[in-house]
């Protein structure tokens, strides 16, 4: 009895688990859904139009390292980038 | 002294006046945010956010709208009326929208669902100027007055919560705009502070409680008194972003984020600032 009580829980906590992996968005999912509900929930007003909510390649990689350390070799990579940039 | 070298000597001498210069300017610092303690607290005695609360207290137990119905039997999330520590437990999930609403959002639901308002006459005029005064605020005054003390508990139990918070707080981390900023630029870290006005880091507990529990708060600078739709949207204009829409989905989100990470203090406010 005892043990079919342990299987059973067994089974039904994998279920579980694998119903909350299947469910739970994954981080790109998360940002393209916060983009979209940014653009969503802003108006242009005057010369501060929409397309100030449209990142370039490096704020988009800035947001996602979220204050955390940027690998090397990406700050490298922003920095080339940037540096062509200026004129 | 006379048998140093004298190289040696001036150098000592530069780290010296170096050292005394970086030491003056943080005691000046100091003593600059300790005045402006002061300053705050000699302003606490008679806030004027009392009169906004007052009016809010009116306008809940008024009949008004095409209905002619009070907010009496207004659910803010504790049951039909119940307004004391509604504030604390905001944003969160309302069955009956199906949605997370944070309380301006859930003000404006039972002004159109009970007092027949439509919901553009609902969202007008969210914030005053002037003579032009806006009932939201004033609404928004006297809810929060009544979760003064109680503890913040933003549940995010919900799975519509939880992507509130997950989505805030990507929100939270977004550079854009002409000036590439986010929310993050001016508070993620300690000691910022633009002019006056301190910035408090929300990455960390202390931070997230402090900047969050003391809105509403009446601007001396600005003879207002502000909600935290208003702190949104008005970091957003400075961050040169377009404009925010109130009760929009983006500051529901936020809201959302900071709200949780306030969780555990006491809430203190309709409060006072510059």
């Amino acid at each position: 009895m005892t043990k079919r009580i342990i299987g059973w829980a067994i089974v039904g906590a994998t279920t579980a688990i694998v119903i909350g992996c299947a469910t739970a968005p994954t981080d790109a999912e998360t940002t393209a859904k916060a983009t979209q509900v940014l653009k969503a929930s802003f108006k242009a007003r005057g010369q501060a139009g929409m397309d100030r909510l449209d990142q370039d390649e490096t704020q988009k990689t800035c947001s996602e390292y979220a204050g955390k350390p940027v690998p090397k070799d990406v700050a490298e990579k922003i920095e080339k980038i940037n540096l062509v940039a200026i004129k | 002294m006379s048998k140093l070298p004298r190289p040696a000597v001036i150098r000592l001498g530069a780290v010296a006046s170096a050292l005394a210069l970086v030491v003056g300017v943080a005691l000046a610092q100091t003593s600059a945010i300790d005045e402006i303690a002061k300053y705050r607290a000699a302003l606490q005695d008679g806030n004027p956010a009392e009169l906004w609360e007052a009016r809010g207290e009116l306008l809940w137990k008024e009949p008004r709208g095409p209905n002619k119905v009070s907010f009496q039997k207004c659910d803010l999330g504790l049951g039909p009326g119940v307004v004391k520590g509604a504030y604390a437990q905001l944003p969160r999930y309302f069955a009956d929208a199906d949605r997370v609403m944070d309380l301006e959002t859930r003000i404006v639901w039972c002004m159109v669902k009970l007092q027949g308002f439509t919901e553009a006459d609902a969202k007008k005029n969210p914030f005053g100027a002037g003579e032009r005064k806006a009932d939201m605020e004033a609404l928004a005054a006297y809810v929060t007055s009544e979760s003064r003390g109680v503890k913040m508990n933003v549940a995010g139990t919900h799975p519509k919560e939880r992507e509130a918070y997950r989505l805030g707080e990507k929100m939270f981390w977004f550079r854009g705009g002409s000036h590439d900023f986010a929310c993050a630029t001016c508070h993620s870290a300690d000691s910022q502070r633009i002019r006056l006005q301190d910035l408090p880091n929300l990455t960390k507990k202390e931070g997230a409680q402090k900047g969050y529990t003391t809105w509403p708060a009446y601007r001396v600078s600005q003879g207002e008194l502000r909600t935290f739709q208003w702190r949104l949207y008005d970091c957003f204009r400075q961050q040169r972003f377009p404009e925010l829409e109130f009760a929009s989905d983006a500051s529901i989100a936020l809201t959302m984020f900071l709200a949780q990470n306030a969780n555990g203090a006491a809430f203190d406010a309709p409060a006072i600032k510059r």
